[in-house]
This record gives structure tokens, C-alpha cells and sequence, in this order.
């Protein structure tokens, strides 16, 4: 197969152009903006009128039926396969029963109408805005999950999160979850006819005089329901493509229809037989849970070691060339990235460009320890390096034993495309994984769900995309003896503030008291949304494709599957490490200011000119004081790695809502998957005692603060080597940006190698970077029109940076930037 | 053997100073006054004071931390500093900044020792520069010593200008000299640099007969030495000392900026060679059967 191998690697190649199909529908995508469909809108209203009174789950699985049966289904020019979510490409379809109150606002212009947002604008249409204004939102007003939300959580939480914004939990309370690598490897195999059987023949097995076979009973008639409507969707696929045969005069276009007929005839029903048929049934699988759920981060899992099977006998039988393989796999990266999530202002600016996070996962190990790389994960580095798109989210996997060409290639699809593949280190997520009970076999064949939240595959209920605890503001309450200069509120009041405390290890524990409060707040509001969601937007279909559901007769959030823990993403711990660390050295060690002087200028946002020293001397002091994360000072690291690892340890006493249910786990587990959070948390933490003024933009995962990291980028991976990343489980982020020039050559490629190997050595558990200049940064910001495919990675994911609000842009900016 | 030498940066992370990723230790001292020098602060032994005025906050602490009540921006200009550095140390915004400081071999190695891994993934190690570390020949041996002794790959850079004996003595270690010829006419050499060529030229020589591992550097002055008159000189001397690598570095003006934090003129009338001269000296110069490579 070595020719085979050298086919895959020519499409990498600078050379090799993008197939003229691929261009035509990559124009065809950039041609149009994203737009409001209020389509499922209005299904799910006419459902739900329809089905009052009935278990929530069966209505659930009726409207999900007649959003699949009745919504707009198209298919692009030219494209090889099918699928979408709103009525036309880049649409978002609307889901109501989330919450409705902020939509009703924004079509009504607050804070922004949707088309004149300053970053992720939608277009809407006179009759769309209507059909939402006065069909759809009036009916659900009241009966949303965010308003079940509300009427359950503790009014100490709402005052800890919403208002002290300790620990930010809003967007998990208007949106639905996702976070999950669905069994695609099943219903590839087994078709979900073999779901639909399986469910029939435990609700015949059940014994209905028992009472917990009687909660089974809607659940399992809800998943043949959603299961069969999806079938149904993939028959609609059949007709609509077999009218645009019948007006295709092309030859060519027309045997390709022929085919995608026959493969929508048969899958997802059937078990595939090609690599299209596997590749068609993904996407089935994938969107169908997107329509169901609200969600992102719908993740695909290790796609070139479950397709190929598929791949690799089309290949020897001859059926499939090398040219079309990559024509499909393009294909499914195109129809992955028209796809379109609404979010509210605030979480807008939370998760800004629009990601929906559908993390690929390549290469790392086989369950027997050989290196999983091979021909396909080097095509599915070849469709982003040429596509050039910001979805799906992709994970290069390594482990000791992966080729170095594999991680040369993929650093070169970076150099490319500027932000994308991430890297992540088997050698630190499998112990992680294993330390919280999943066994080898699944932790070994982990994916990548959303940026960096490691999962198995098809049996995890899990849940990632918990809140979003504020490490930093934590610090500065510690400081103020509990109290909020923001808002005046103490929620956990200390004996002393920083000024009564005599040695920083006293400090440190009033911060600790403040970190187990909210630590407690975010658990609140978790288990919250959570069992909200499980009543009010249970997924029957979702859970039919995760592993133990069907056979248990429960819903993921009953407990249905094999694995369950659910995950908060901690935000500004290495603003909050900088802080601490800062006030050890200038405070208590040095003595340079004192306790009063220090929060007299914070109160102040160093802006007193009065006092001496001066508010910015002292900002200056506190800038410039060597007692800063990345820069591999073992006090400030030490401090970092001992928040994150005491976060970690406390938090593994709370439950989750599917704890002693049936799934290992149960639990909850860090992560520091920021995603763009750290700059609307920065909104809400004063002047912090790195010197950052009030109001500017915390840290990003296990990033270091922009411009601190001075040292270069060994001293900046030493440092984050030096964290307990085995103890975050949810995941650990860390950006780094290199000036483009540094990586012109061969040797400058080989030295960006030995940093990722290197680093994974010393035990980091994941790396990403951005590539693009500042200059080129400043210069799309001034003209956006000529850069619109210009990505960045903005934390765990990449978006297009014209797209991005601009205090994101800015903050993207302004980190600093490493020469290699 | 000197434990202790005069030291204005450590960079960690250099990549275009000999192979892999590498630690750079700049010394400071140079017997030449090359006119596009890079790096002007490490020309005096004693080093010098920085002051960056978009950094300055004109909070005045510094004029009150001098003896002299040196104000901002004359710091190491006024003829009464004596270089002692309180102003440096008072200065909350580093807007001032002291190149040079006295290290132990120790204190050099603390640095040296933490990129340890990624020298052995890269095949990097560690190289002196300056300034020139010739100056500094003792300390350079000791700390070369240490270095070679904890196993790390070694280079030097260097413009051969010293006493043969001191030059033979000190480049003996290394495993890599990168070796600095700016203009092969002499008369050219001095009015540009400040001192003659003779004897970089015969040092190099001697090095090349001593079997030394040299790979020649030059950098690219278009106006200056960028022509194919001395680079064909400068091929025939590689030739005849029989250095197989040459290094050409395209002149740039990243060091510009230093002048002005030294508040001294800059006064390089060079210009970097277009693409095309650079390719054709390349080509010159590999007719020779000399391996070239743009950029270190």
C-alpha cells in the first residue's frame, strides 16, 4: 500500500490544487451570510399543541418526527452528500424550547438586532421576525427550560452567578448541551434498523407490573419514534434527489445522483456497504442529533480509524479512487460547516464565530499500542489544510510512538491554515481518563469532544460544557474580605481581607474559602440545568446512539449511559495564579507596597495620582514584578499548578444528577476550556493584582496572560509542563502564537516539532496555536471585506476573525507573540 | 579560567544560531565598531543603559534614586553617571534597562540546564555570542567547560579578532564556530568596522588548518559587501581554508531600535540585496562546491 500512502500524502501537498467540485461549493459557502430559519420553530410549536399532556419524552420524539418530515430539505449544487439544518445553507433553525425571552429581545433590537450584532450578525428576514413574534414565542412563554431553570435554582446561586458572576453559568441555562461523540461506529455497522430492533425487544422483554419498567416504557417508544423519523429523513433525501435527477441533463451529475440515491435508500437504515454509504450515515446521524438537541459540540470521534475499513476496501476493490475518497471527505467538512447555531448576545460573545466545535479526532494508538496513524488521517489533514474552514474542529492525537513526519505534516497544515489541528498527549489523557474510572479499552480509543474535552466514544453521557468558574474573581473577593466592589455583595464573607492577613499562606486560605463557595455555586447550578434539561428537553434520539441507553431502558440524563461525568470549564486561573502570585512577591515577600496600598489601587483602578507611590506605579510594580505564569518561575507556576490542583481535588465530591443511576462516574471534573468566556468574565472582575486594569479580559484555559510570557516559548511550555494536567480530566487548553515568518523553513518546522514532542514528554497535555501575525490581524480588522476565510484559534476552536466582536479581536491581538 | 563574565542576555529558544533549539548567552565586549551591528549595547565590556522612552511613566523615580539626579533619558549619556544601576532599579515600568551584568558560570548554567529537553529533541544546544567572546576569553573557557561536562552541544560565535594563541585556546572545545567575515578587502574592513581584516583572515586560516568545525557567517550589506567581487573572494578564501558551509545573513534593521534606547545615532547606510542578488551570489558561491544557507 505504499503507493496508496503516497497519494494520501500528494494531496497535502502545496501543488496538488483543490478538486474544482470542492471550490465551486467552497465559494458557494463564503457566497452567502448566516441567516435565522424559523422553520423548526414553528414545527416544534404545532407539535407541542398537539401533544399536551402527554410524557415529555414522547413529545419530544413526535416533534423531533415532524421537524424531519416537514422541514425544507435541499441539497447543494454539486455536492456528494446530504444533510441539513435550516432551510437554506448557513441557516440557524430556532429552538424554542430553550428559552425564548432573549430572542423575543434581540428581534426587538436589545441589545442588538440580529443583522447589526458587532460580531456573529444573522440575517432575518420581515416574515421570519414575524413568524417568531407572533406564532412561535408566545406559546412558549413560560414553559422554556430557561424558565424551569429559574423557578429551580436556589436564590444564592442566582446572587453568586448571575450577579456576583463567580462562577458564569447562563449559556447552559438558555441552550441546549451536545458535548458527545455519538456511537457512529454502530450505526455504521449495524444500521439503526438494528437500534430500532434492539429497543423493541427490550420494551417487549419489560414487566410492566414492575414500576421501573413503567418509566421505561415512553423512553423506548420515544426512541423508535426519533429513530424512524430519521429513516424518514433520509427517504425524503431520496425523492428530492431523485426530482433533481430527472431535470439533470450532465451525464456525469446524474450517475452521481443515481449513486447518492441508492445510498440514501439504504443508510442510515442498513449497515453501510461503501465509504460514501459510512460517510453519508455520519453526517444522518450527526445533524439529526443537532436538530434534536440545541447542542454543540456534536463531535465525530476518531473518523480514520472507524472509516477505514470503509476506505481502504473500496480502495483495494477498485470502487474508489484516492481523488474521490478526498471529493467526499471534502464534501462532509463543507456540510459540517453550514451548519448554524443561534446563541444569545451575551453567550455570543461567550462562544463568538460561530463555532459548533464538531471535533475530528486523528492518529495516536491502537487498543494493542501501534501508532492508529494512516492513509486517511493524512487525507483528513489534507481537507482542512485545502478548505481552509473553520469546521470541524480537528485533533491531531499523540502518543510516544507516533511518526514525527505525521506531526511534521499537521504542523504544516497550521503554517496553512493558521490555527488547526490542535495536539493532545495520550500519554497524559489516558492516565486522566483511567484515574476516574473508565476502563483501558475506552480511554485508549478516546476522541475529542467540542475544543479539548477528552471522551469515549458512543458510551459517554457525560456532559462537558458545564459553567464557567471565575477563578480570577475569586482573588479579587479574597482581597476585599469577601465583598464584591462590583455590586456590594458579600456571598461568603471572610474573618479578614488581604490587609489582615499576616502571611500569604492566611491569604491563600481566604481564597480557597471563596473557590469551595463557588465551586459549590457552579455544582448548584449545574445539577440545575441538568435535571431541568432531563425533564423538560429529554433527547430520545441522541440516546439511542450512546451505548448503554437502549439496553437500560433510560435517557442519557436518566442515567442511560455507560459513562457519565459532567464538567465545568474553569476560566482566568492563570490571571488568578498571576495575582496571588504577585501579591506574595511584592506584598509579602519584598515588601515593596503594602496590603492597604495594594487595594486602595485596585479600588481605584490605579488611577489614584494622589498616594505614593502613584496608582500606576504601583501598576507598574505589580506589571513588571517577576511573578508571572509562562515564563518558568517555579513560584508563580507552583501557584498555578496549586489552585488547579486543589480545584480538582474539592471538586471531586459533588455528584452529578446520574450519580448511583447506572453510569461509572457520575462526577465532576475540571476542565479549562475557556472557550472566548474570558473576556466577558473579565467584564465583571476589578483591577487585579497583576496589574491588569478593571474590566479587560482574564486568561484563557492554561494560557499565560498576553504580553507576561517573556521568555520565550521553552520557558512558556516548561511552565504549563509543570501544571497537573492528569487531574484535569475535562481537559486542559493552551494557546500559543507564533510569528508566521519563524516557520518559512525546514529547520524552522523540525524546532516546532521538538516543542510539541518535547512538551508532551514533560507531561503537557495539549497544544494549539495561532499562526497569524499581528500586522495581518490589525490589517483585517481595518478591511474585513478582503479577509473573510482568515482564521484564528480563539481558544479550544477557530473561527473566521472577521466574524469576532471586537474587545475578542482585540484580545487575540494583543498576546503575545513567539519567534521561533 | 574565570568564574565570572559580563553577560547582557541570555535568549532562550534561539533557532539561527547553529542547529536545533538553543540557548544564546550574549557577552558583552567587542574590539570592532561595525556600522549595522545589531546589537550596539554589547559593544562596551561594562555594558550599557537602556531607556525606552514609550515605556517611561515620568514618575521621576529614578532621577531621585541617582547620586547625581541624572535624569530620564540621560542615564548612561551624562558624563557623571558612573553606571552603578540604582535608576534601573527604581524604575517601576523597566523603562530602563541595564545590559550587562556580572554571572557566574553557575548562575549561566541555572538558565542553560531548563531547556535541557528540548535540546536533546531538536539536536540543539548552546551557543556564546556577544559582543565578542574572545574578550572574554576566561570566563568563555569556563563556562564552555561546564557546558561540555553536562553534555550539551556547543557553538560559538565569533569574529576571530584576538591573539591566535587566546583564539586557539578558547575555540578549541567547541563543536561548531560559527565564524564572522564581513569584507574580504581590508581597507574596507576597517572603515566599516574599525579594525583591519588581517588578522580575522589569518585566524581563520590557522582554525582551518587546526581542523576546527567552522562554518563561516556574512552578513549581506548590499553597498557594502553584497557584491560578487568580495564574495567571490570570500569563496575562494572558503575554498582555500577549506570551510565547506557558508551562512548569509540579508541584512536587516532589527537592531535600529536599540540605537535609539542607547539614544545614539544609527548610521548604517547599507540596504538588504534584492532576491535576485542574494540567489546569484548563492549560485557563485555553490559553483564552488560550498554549501550556502540564508539566514543562520
Amino acid at each position: 500500500m505504499k503507493d496508496l500512502m503516497m497519494q494520501c500524502l500528494g494531496l497535502l501537498e502545496d501543488a496538488t490544487p483543490m478538486p474544482a467540485r470542492i471550490q465551486k461549493l467552497r465559494e458557494q459557502y463564503f457566497a452567502v451570510e448566516p441567516s435565522i430559519c424559523a422553520e423548526r420553530g414553528v414545527l416544534i410549536t404545532e407539535s407541542y399543541k398537539e401533544t399536551e399532556g402527554e410524557p415529555q419524552i414522547l413529545r419530544r420524539a413526535k416533534a423531533f418526527d415532524k421537524i424531519l418530515s416537514e422541514m425544507t430539505i435541499y441539497v447543494n449544487d454539486g455536492g456528494l452528500l446530504v444533510g441539513n439544518l435550516g432551510s437554506v445553507p448557513r441557516s440557524a433553525p430556532i429552538f424554542p424550547e430553550f428559552a425564548v425571552d432573549w430572542v423575543e429581545k434581540e428581534l426587538n433590537g436589545d441589545p442588538y438586532y440580529f443583522p447589526d450584532r458587532p460580531g456573529d450578525a444573522y440575517q432575518i428576514d420581515e416574515e421570519t421576525r414575524r413568524i417568531l413574534l407572533e406564532e412561535v414565542i408566545p406559546y412558549w412563554k413560560g414553559k422554556t427550560h430557561e424558565d424551569r431553570v429559574k423557578l429551580l435554582l436556589p436564590e444564592e446561586a442566582k446572587i453568586a452567578c448571575q450577579e456576583v458572576r463567580g462562577s458564569d453559568e447562563d449559556w447552559i441555562m438558555t441552550g441546549g448541551d451536545g458535548h458527545i461523540i455519538a456511537d457512529y461506529r454502530r450505526v455504521i455497522r449495524e444500521g439503526l434498523q438494528a437500534v430500532i430492533k434492539q429497543a423493541e425487544e427490550v420494551l417487549a422483554s419489560l414487566d410492566p407490573a414492575l414500576p421501573e419498567d413503567i418509566e421505561k416504557i415512553p423512553f423506548l417508544k420515544a426512541a423508535i419514534i426519533a429513530d424512524k423519523a430519521v429513516l424518514k429523513f433520509a427517504a425524503r433525501y431520496v425523492e428530492k434527489l431523485e426530482e433533481l435527477k430527472e431535470k439533470e441533463q450532465d451525464a456525469a451529475r446524474r450517475a452521481e445522483l443515481t449513486e447518492m440515491i441508492e445510498i440514501c435508500s439504504r443508510v442510515p437504515a442498513q449497515p453501510a456497504r461503501t465509504f460514501q454509504e459510512a460517510c453519508q450515515t455520519m453526517l444522518f446521524v450527526n445533524f439529526s442529533i443537532q436538530i434534536e438537541s440545541n447542542g454543540h459540540s456534536i463531535s465525530f470521534g476518531r473518523i480514520d480509524q472507524y472509516l477505514y475499513p470503509f476506505f481502504i476496501r473500496d480502495i483495494e476493490s477498485g470502487r474508489l479512487s484516492v481523488e474521490k475518497a478526498f471529493e467526499i471527505m471534502c464534501c462532509m467538512w463543507l456540510k459540517v460547516n453550514e451548519l448554524s447555531k443561534l446563541r444569545d448576545w451575551p453567550n455570543t460573545v461567550t462562544f463568538v464565530g460561530n463555532p459548533l466545535f464538531q471535533n475530528m479526532t486523528l492518529g495516536g494508538q491502537t487498543r494493542d499500542g501501534r501508532d492508529a496513524v494512516n492513509e486517511l488521517s493524512y487525507m483528513a489533514l489534507a481537507c482542512t489544510k485545502k478548505l481552509k474552514m473553520i469546521q470541524p474542529s480537528m485533533t491531531v492525537r499523540l502518543y510516544q510512538g507516533t511518526d514525527r513526519k505525521f506531526i511534521k505534516e499537521a504542523v504544516k497544515v497550521i503554517r496553512k491554515v493558521g490555527s488547526m489541528p490542535a495536539f493532545f498527549n495520550d500519554e497524559v489523557i489516558i492516565p486522566s481518563m483511567l484515574n476516574i474510572g473508565y476502563t483501558y479499552d475506552d480511554a485508549v480509543d478516546y476522541g475529542m469532544v467540542g475544543c479539548v474535552e477528552p471522551a469515549v466514544q458512543g458510551c459517554g453521557g457525560g456532559r462537558y460544557g458545564a459553567g464557567f468558574p471565575n477563578f480570577a474573581k475569586w482573588v479579587e473577593l479574597a482581597v476585599n474580605g469577601g465583598k464584591d466592589p462590583r455590586t456590594g455583595i458579600t456571598c461568603q464573607p471572610q474573618e479578614k481581607d488581604l490587609s489582615q492577613c499576616k502571611t500569604f499562606d492566611e491569604f491563600m486560605e481566604c481564597f480557597r474559602q471563596q473557590l469551595r463557595y463557588f465551586q459549590r455555586m457552579h455544582v448548584i447550578c449545574g445539577n440545575v440545568v441538568d435535571t431541568s434539561w432531563g425533564e423538560m428537553t429529554p433527547n430520545p434520539f441522541l440516546s439511542s446512539v450512546v451505548e448503554d441507553c437502549i439496553g437500560r431502558g433510560k435517557e442519557i440524563k436518566q442515567g442511560g449511559a455507560k459513562y457519565d461525568n459532567t464538567g465545568g470549564q474553569n476560566v482566568g486561573v492563570i490571571s488568578a495564579a498571576n495575582a496571588l502570585a504577585t501579591i506574595k512577591k511584592v506584598v509579602f515577600d519584598d515588601k515593596v507596597i503594602s496590603a492597604k496600598q495594594l487595594m486602595h489601587a485596585l479600588n481605584t483602578n490605579f488611577e489614584d495620582t494622589e498616594t505614593a507611590p502613584s496608582g500606576e506605579v504601583i501598576r507598574q510594580i505589580l506589571v513588571n514584578a517577576d511573578s508571572k505564569f509562562g515564563n518558568d518561575d517555579d513560584m508563580a507556576d507552583g501557584i498555578a499548578a496549586d489552585i488547579m490542583r486543589y480545584f480538582a481535588e474539592e471538586e471531586r465530591q459533588y455528584v452529578n444528577t446520574r450519580y448511583g443511576k447506572g453510569p461509572v462516574g457520575g462526577h465532576f471534573i475540571p476542565s479549562t476550556a475557556t472557550v472566548s468566556a474570558n473576556v466577558g468574565n473579565g467584564e465583571c472582575v476589578g483591577a487585579t493584582a497583576d496589574g491588569r486594569k478593571s474590566g479587560e479580559p482574564i486568561t484563557e484555559g492554561t494560557s499565560a496572560f498576553r504580553g507576561t510570557d517573556k521568555e520565550g516559548p521553552t520557558a512558556l511550555l516548561n511552565s504549563y509542563a509543570k501544571l497537573p494536567n492528569v487531574l484535569m480530566p475535562g481537559g486542559q487548553l493552551f494557546n500559543v502564537k507564533i510569528t508566521p515568518t519563524s516557520v518559512d523553513t525546514e529547520e524552522g518546522l523540525d524546532n516546532w516539532v521538538s516543542l510539541i514532542t518535547t512538551l508532551f514528554a514533560k507531561k503537557g497535555m495539549q497544544i494549539q496555536f495561532n499562526i497569524v501575525s499581528a500586522e495581518t490581524l490589525q490589517e483585517a480588522k481595518a478591511e474585513p471585506e478582503k479577509y473573510k476565510d482568515l482564521i484564528v484559534r480563539v481558544a479550544g476552536f477557530s473561527s473566521y476573525f472577521v466574524t469576532l466582536c471586537p474587545q475578542v479581536q482585540e484580545d487575540i491581538i494583543a498576546r503575545t507573540e513567539h519567534v521561533l | 579560567m574565570s568564574d565570572t563574565g559580563k553577560i547582557f542576555n541570555i535568549q532562550r529558544f534561539s533557532t539561527h544560531d547553529g542547529p536545533g533549539i538553543r540557548t544564546v548567552v550574549f557577552m558583552t565586549g567587542c574590539p570592532m565598531r561595525c556600522r549595522w551591528c545589531s546589537n550596539p549595547e554589547s559593544q562596551k565590556i561594562s555594558g550599557a543603559i537602556l531607556w525606552d522612552e514609550r515605556k517611561c511613566i515620568g514618575c521621576g523615580l529614578c532621577e531621585q534614586s541617582c547620586g547625581y539626579a541624572i535624569v530620564p533619558g540621560m542615564q548612561g549619556i551624562d558624563e557623571r553617571c558612573i553606571g552603578c544601576g540604582a535608576c534601573v532599579k527604581a524604575c517601576p515600568s523597566t523603562a530602563l534597562e541595564r545590559m550587562g551584568e556580572d554571572m557566574t558560570v553557575e548562575r549561566v548554567m541555572e538558565t542553560v540546564r531548563k531547556d535541557k529537553a528540548f535540546y536533546e529533541d531538536s539536536g540543539g544546544g548552546v551557543t556564546i555570542s556577544g559582543g565578542e567572546p574572545l574578550m572574554q576569553a576566561e570566563f568563555v573557557l569556563a563556562l564552555a567547560g561546564e557546558i561540555k561536562r553536562e553534555g550539551y552541544h556547543l557553538a560559538i560565535e565569533t569574529t576571530g579578532y584576538a591573539d591566535w594563541k587566546v583564539t586557539e585556546r578558547t575555540l578549541e572545545p567547541f563543536d561548531l564556530i560559527l565564524y564572522d567575515l564581513k569584507h574580504m578587502d581590508t581597507e574596507q574592513h576597517n572603515i566599516y568596522t574599525g579594525v583591519k581584516n588581517d588578522r580575522i583572515l589569518a585566524n581563520a586560516r590557522r582554525a582551518g588548518e587546526r581542523g576546527f568545525p567552522l562554518i563561516y557567517r556574512v552578513p549581506l550589506l548590499g553597498g557594502i559587501n553584497a557584491d560578487l567581487e568580495n564574495m567571490d573572494a570570500l569563496g575562494e578564501f572558503a575554498v582555500s581554508t577549506g570551510v565547506k558551509e557558508i551562512h548569509l545573513l540579508p541584512y536587516h534593521t532589527y537592531g535600529e531600535n536599540k540605537y535609539k534606547l542607547l539614544r545614539a545615532r544609527y548610521q548604517c547606510s547599507a540596504c538588504r540585496p534584492s532576491e535576485e542578488e542574494i540567489s546569484a551570489i548563492r549560485n557563485l558561491l555553490e559553483e564552488k562546491g560550498r554549501i550556502v544557507k540564508i539566514g543562520g
